[in-house]
């Protein structure tokens, strides 16, 4: 029923951890896009570890984050200096640059075929287990006092500046957590598919987990899980369209994305305060008039520079 | 001792120069107007003093501190507040959580011990904090707005927002950029009383404002800029009075 059945949810969970590694980054407002470098590292590092060094999984699972996070404080140095589409443009290099490495260095990445055989597979349990602690982490932090720097950061950080906020180095954490994350959902994916090839790792992903963050909303942890969903059961919801399948997807995302910039949680957010708005006032209007302005103040006051 | 001081304090933007060589000192509980005609470096100067224009030259003390080359957050956390000519609020947020964030440089810890702390215990706002938002609310009065969103609110009431989220924090130095422009004489009462309060506690208070009569009413002392130099310095009824600061206005 709804398409929903052992492998949508495993998918889902893999796409959750996939759209996490990019939420962490882009909610801190920096438009950075080379999470998908990092869950390539993440996924290379299970083939070449398990196929050629014999590693095991939480052996794997320790060194993918600490090489990606390493990688990140490098690449982070010259990304720094830049911002807005330029800092995207850049990040989408780095994920390109990447490919063509995984392409050419075939002695150790198995160039265009990859590396197969990545053993063990692992199974829905680890999968929940993984995204259930990941989310609870990204909660927790949301709530916390860095949770305010990281929405100040992303709204204003000219604002978040002024309340205190170190905005570089919060986003300097953010994106070493992001490659943190996508190491490791690269290590999962890896092992659930048993196989790595360079073409999983480009633009389209970049793109595919873009709009998760996007469609979810990327003011709330809340909004990975959504985006993940809606993104892992259109195709399913949808194949009655056959080959219009991809174009009402897109339509869709066009919608969800001109409705509400933080997407569907964030939506959700605008409309409870709304309705609670809307009741205060009937509330205020009925129990007493509004503040008198005056007209001479108005105009003594107008000088504004707009 | 002065609270702020600037010892030829320059800035040029390119061939610019916006800010020439400013020399002054504002003392703690004092309320200065910084005036002067359109394009005098009015703003430019807060902008530097706030940290979020680097100075060419000339020095700045906050407290006997040399912050010449502190940065916007770091002004923040030494009790440097200010709010901005074109308003910027949070959207997407209610008043309240607008007025939490001017909390947010004493509540925030570093390290990997808060870091562990806030994933075990993230914790709300503490009843002492949300006591204060709440007081800043009241006193800038905007506290039945508490549970809005910020960009549903008219005009007057952002400005009052932002009135709120500067004075949460109890700060040592108040910048307000243009806080009446277009404002009603009910808003303006009030920003006048909170300028008032919050100079009695013993904050410093500067006012960059085109509305000559808020400014003489309110500030006891003007500095009046034109072409980025300090052309008046003194009680504000006598800057009305002053020859070059009419030809600065009228223009010569």
């Amino acid at each position: 029923m709804l398409g929903i059945n052992d492998t949508t949810i495993e998918l889902w969970l893999l796409n959750c951890m996939l759209a996490y590694s990019a939420f962490a980054v882009l909610t801190g407002g920096s438009f950075t896009l080379a999470y998908v470098a990092f869950v390539a590292v993440g996924a290379y590092t299970a083939g070449i570890g398990s196929v050629d060094h014999g590693w095991s999984l939480p052996q794997e699972m320790v060194v993918a984050p600490l090489l990606a996070g390493l990688a990140a404080l490098v690449i982070a140095r010259p990304l720094e200096r830049l911002s807005g589409v330029y800092l995207s443009i850049a990040s989408v290099g780095v994920v390109g640059l990447l490919q063509v490495l995984l392409l050419n260095l075939d002695g150790l990445t198995g160039g265009a075929i990859g590396i197969t055989g990545i053993d063990p597979p692992i199974g829905i349990g680890l999968l929940a287990a993984c995204v259930a602690i990941l989310a609870l982490i990204l909660r927790q932090l949301q709530v916390s006092n860095f949770g305010r720097a990281i929405r100040m950061t992303r709204v204003d950080p000219l604002v978040a500046g002024a309340m205190g906020v170190n905005v570089g180095r919060l986003r300097l954490w953010l994106f070493v957590l992001s490659a943190v994350i996508g190491a490791e959902a690269g290590v999962l994916r890896g092992h659930y598919f048993g196989l790595v090839t360079p073409d999983e790792y480009g633009f389209t992903t970049v793109v595919q987990l873009l709009a998760m963050v996007i469609i979810g909303g990327v003011g709330s942890w809340l909004g990975p899980l959504i985006g993940a969903a809606v993104f892992t059961l259109l195709p399913e919801w949808l194949r009655s369209f056959g080959d219009w399948r991809e174009v009402v997807t897109g339509v869709l995302l066009l919608v969800i994305i001109i409705v509400s910039r933080e997407g569907l949680v964030g939506a959700a957010r605008t409309q409870w305060h709304r309705r609670r708005h809307r009741r205060g006032v009937a509330d205020d209007a009925a129990a007493d008039p509004p503040p008198a302005t005056s007209l001479n103040g108005a105009l003594a006051g107008g000088e504004e520079d707009r | 001792m002065s609270l702020l001081a600037l010892q030829g304090v320059t800035l040029d933007y390119g061939a610019v120069r916006a800010v020439d060589h400013v020399r002054t000192e504002v003392a703690a509980g004092e309320i200065c107007a910084l005036v002067g005609p359109n394009g005098s470096g009015k703003s430019s100067l807060l902008n530097t003093i706030s940290g979020f224009v680097p100075i060419s030259d000339g020095a700045i003390a906050l407290d006997g501190v040399d912050v010449t080359r502190a940065r916007s957050y770091e002004l923040a956390r030494l009790g440097v507040a200010r709010t901005f000519q074109l308003i910027r609020l949070l959207p997407g947020l209610t008043v309240s959580e607008n007025v939490a964030a001017g909390c947010y440089a004493e509540l925030r810890r570093s390290g990997l011990g808060a870091l562990a702390r806030s994933l075990l215990r993230p914790g709300r706002i503490s009843p002492e904090v949300a006591a204060r938002v709440d007081e800043a609310l009241e006193r800038a009065g905007v506290a039945r707005f508490a549970d809005d969103l910020v960009e549903e609110l008219p005009f007057g009431t952002q400005r009052r927002v932002e009135v709120a989220r500067a004075i949460v924090s109890r700060p040592r130095l108040l910048l307000f950029d243009e806080p009446a422009a277009g404002l009603s004489e009910h808003d303006l009462e009030n920003l006048e009383e909170v300028i008032v309060a919050e100079a009695a506690r013993g904050c410093a208070v500067i006012l960059v404002d085109h509305h000559l009569h808020f400014v003489l009413k309110v500030c006891p002392r003007a500095v009046v800029l034109n072409f980025g130099n300090v052309i008046f310095d003194g009680p504000s009824p006598a800057a009305v009075e002053d020859e070059e600061v009419k030809r600065a206005y009228v223009g010569s």
